[in-house]
């Protein structure tokens, strides 16, 4: 997605002015000058300056430029269903992982991508199974990182 | 000295470590080979897996598998017209007209020699040169600190980016994501809203994955990229008339590799702007530049010096101030600061024998570069013909694994979504990711430095000039800032 200078210039000034405006509610150290408000406002100002300076680059050299473009490849019903398909399964994981647990959610998290992206549906299965099982011993047996078991949670090791 | 190195060397000496070294070369060479995966991405994933070794192979497995991944960026380059990692990308066409001319044996025997003698310079000058300045170092105060911080993000904006003003909003993004949580002089929680996972701050591995990996699986899902095309025949002799090729080109090599060592010590520029410089320059100074880009070996051989010995050079202030020298170092003090070796000028004292381990390390890697590499090049069509549409998915399965494993925390991988998002928008838009990377790590050193050193100045502001070293860095820093304002000026009155 493309954003126009003008657009992301007014964005990033009024995320500026908030930030400045919320630093100054952060408590003031009795008997010094600087305390944890000086830093955040300075960066606040700095993105209202940075902010001016893209309006202006942007209404100079490109004023007729919608503010809004699609990229190119968004275009494509398909690939914009591939992208968009990205953050959804990585929150539905999220949402599902401590019910389902990690080896069969992961087994459908991979499956479901492999066949978007086009690979053929046995091959996809297994592969799928395959590489979340290695993926578990990898981290759970090797790593010691605590993945949970879910419904599996009887045949844990 | 000769005990420590004696010490470290029975470090290396442990089969554990060297299994860990080949085994992250081999990874390396694949991650570096496989285009849309590059060097960064590849050390972002092996945080979670190294987490849990002891520091020296931990670090030892990010070294090789950095070397690696840069020389075999080259490989689908010169066989594909496709760059593995950004940093081969200076001298793909180059490369790739070679290889139509049926010398892609030659380009990338070039290329792995010449990576190999580069990584080689850049290891020795950091060995050399890194204790030196930390010895330099050693009595610098919080201006110093201030002013080298300011410096080395100056550099990011102003070298780093082909738009400062980008560069610019994009430091200003990693600076604020620092601001956010308890890490601050008044202890005071900033920008959390209540919540209680904000607290603690944003952790940097999520932030990275994110940023480098989630990224690239966006940018391939929506690219209706399906595989490559297969590679052509056989790439004919590799190391045949190498040997007078570094002969005939010394000054090259020379010149690449101490313009890479430099360009890498400088924060936020990294390999990949070292090989497009030393291209450059290595086309300006030839006796025949007008063969530069009909497959013309020079400038690959300056240039893929250059992007290996970046690598050496970016340690140097990484080690000896914390200040990275590219987005690879950034990762790598994060993981030095996790297993006790953390970084400042006090380092070479401290923790003399695992560092000394890993600069042999560095050695090492660079010579297993040269069978490992040679081994690479032959595996070529194999390594090409992985389908990225099997590779992909797996690849963000393992981001997420990866996150969530460093705090066994879901919201570090709700983090590197985010991260993965912004990163996406990000360079469609023209904002370099470098700078946010730095001021990421800086922002919370930059912070503490200005606050006590307006504290301790009382809010004079010329305090930060009184001390030689601080006064010459901070003149330098503003330097930078003012003379393309003047000179802009200028130029507008004369056109007025």
């Amino acid at each position: 997605m493309k954003v126009s200078d003008v657009l992301t210039g007014l964005f990033l000034g009024l995320f500026g002015l908030a930030v400045l405006l919320y630093s100054q509610t952060f408590p003031h150290i009795p008997g010094q000058d600087f305390g944890p408000r000086a830093f955040p406002s300075v960066i606040g100002v700095g993105f209202m300056i940075c902010a001016v300076l893209l309006v202006r680059q942007g209404l100079a050299r490109h004023p007729r430029d919608p503010w809004l473009k699609l990229a190119e490849e968004f275009r494509s019903a398909h690939a914009t269903f591939r992208f968009w398909l990205v953050p959804l399964m990585v929150v539905l994981y999220l949402v599902f992982i401590d019910l389902i647990g990690f080896i069969i959610l992961s087994a459908l998290f991979l499956l479901f991508f492999f066949l978007a992206f086009g690979v053929r549906s046995t091959k996809a299965l297994l592969i799928a199974i395959a590489s979340s099982l290695v993926i578990f011993y990898i981290f759970y047996s090797l790593l010691h990182v605590p993945l949970p078991w879910g419904v599996l949670e009887p045949f844990a090791w | 000295m000769f005990d420590i190195l004696l010490n470290a060397l029975a470090l290396i000496a442990d089969p554990y470590v060297l299994l860990v070294v080949l085994f992250s070369a081999m990874y390396g060479l694949f991650m570096g080979a496989v285009p849309g995966l590059s060097a960064t991405m590849a050390v972002a994933l092996l945080v979670p897996v190294t987490f849990f070794m002891p520091p020296v192979p931990a670090i030892a497995a990010m070294v090789t598998a950095t070397a690696m991944a840069i020389f075999s960026g080259d490989i689908p380059g010169c066989l594909l017209r496709i760059p593995g990692t950004p940093s081969s990308a200076a001298y793909v066409d180059e490369a790739h007209a070679m290889t139509l001319k049926g010398e892609a044996g030659k380009a990338l025997g070039a290329g792995l020699v010449c990576s190999v003698l580069g990584g080689l310079f850049g290891t020795l000058v950091l060995i050399f040169f890194a204790p030196v300045l930390a010895e330099f170092a050693l009595d610098f105060s919080t201006y110093e600190y201030f002013w080298l911080v300011l410096l080395g993000l100056t550099c990011a904006i102003f070298i780093a980016s082909e738009s400062p003003l980008k560069g610019f909003v994009s430091l200003l993004i990693g600076l604020f994501v620092t601001t956010i949580g308890m890490n601050n002089p008044g202890g005071f929680p900033r920008f959390t809203f209540g919540s209680g996972d904000l607290l603690g701050g944003l952790s940097l591995i999520p932030i990275m994955v994110g940023m480098f990996a989630v990224s690239e699986v966006l940018r391939y899902a929506i690219s209706s990229a399906k595989g490559f095309e297969r590679v052509g025949s056989n790439v004919g002799p590799i190391f045949s008339g190498i040997g007078r090729l570094v002969v005939k080109y010394p000054v090259s090599v020379l010149r690449g590799s101490s313009l890479g060592v430099v360009v890498g010590a400088l924060p936020g520029a990294g390999a990949d702007i070292a090989a497009y410089i030393s291209y450059g320059l290595s086309k300006k100074f030839s006796k025949e530049p007008e063969k530069f880009g009909t497959g013309h070996v020079e400038g690959i051989v300056e240039a893929s010096s250059a992007n290996n010995a970046s690598l050496g050079g970016a340690w140097i202030p990484a080690l000896v101030f914390g200040i990275p020298g590219d987005s690879i170092t950034a990762i790598v003090i994060g993981v030095l600061y996790m297993k006790n070796l953390n970084p400042g000028p006090t380092i070479f004292m401290v923790n003399p024998v695992p560092l000394y381990a890993i600069f042999l390390i560095f050695i090492l890697a660079n010579l297993l570069m040269l069978p490992l590499g040679y081994a690479a090049i032959r595996l070529a069509r194999t390594v090409l013909s992985v389908p990225r549409n099997i590779l992909m998915p797996i690849i963000l399965l393992f981001c997420l694994v990866g996150s969530y494993s460093i705090q066994n925390s879901f919201f570090d991988v709700g983090v590197t979504l985010a991260f993965g998002l912004i990163a996406y928008l990000m360079e469609e838009n023209g904002f370099p990711l470098a700078p946010t990377i730095l001021g990421i790590i800086l922002g919370g050193m930059l912070e503490s430095n200005l606050v006590s050193s307006l504290i301790k100045s009382d809010g004079h502001l010329l305090a930060f000039f009184d001390r030689p070293i601080a006064g010459t860095l901070g003149v330098i820093t503003l330097a930078i800032w003012i003379i393309p304002l003047v000179l802009r000026l200028i130029r507008s009155r004369r056109t007025a």
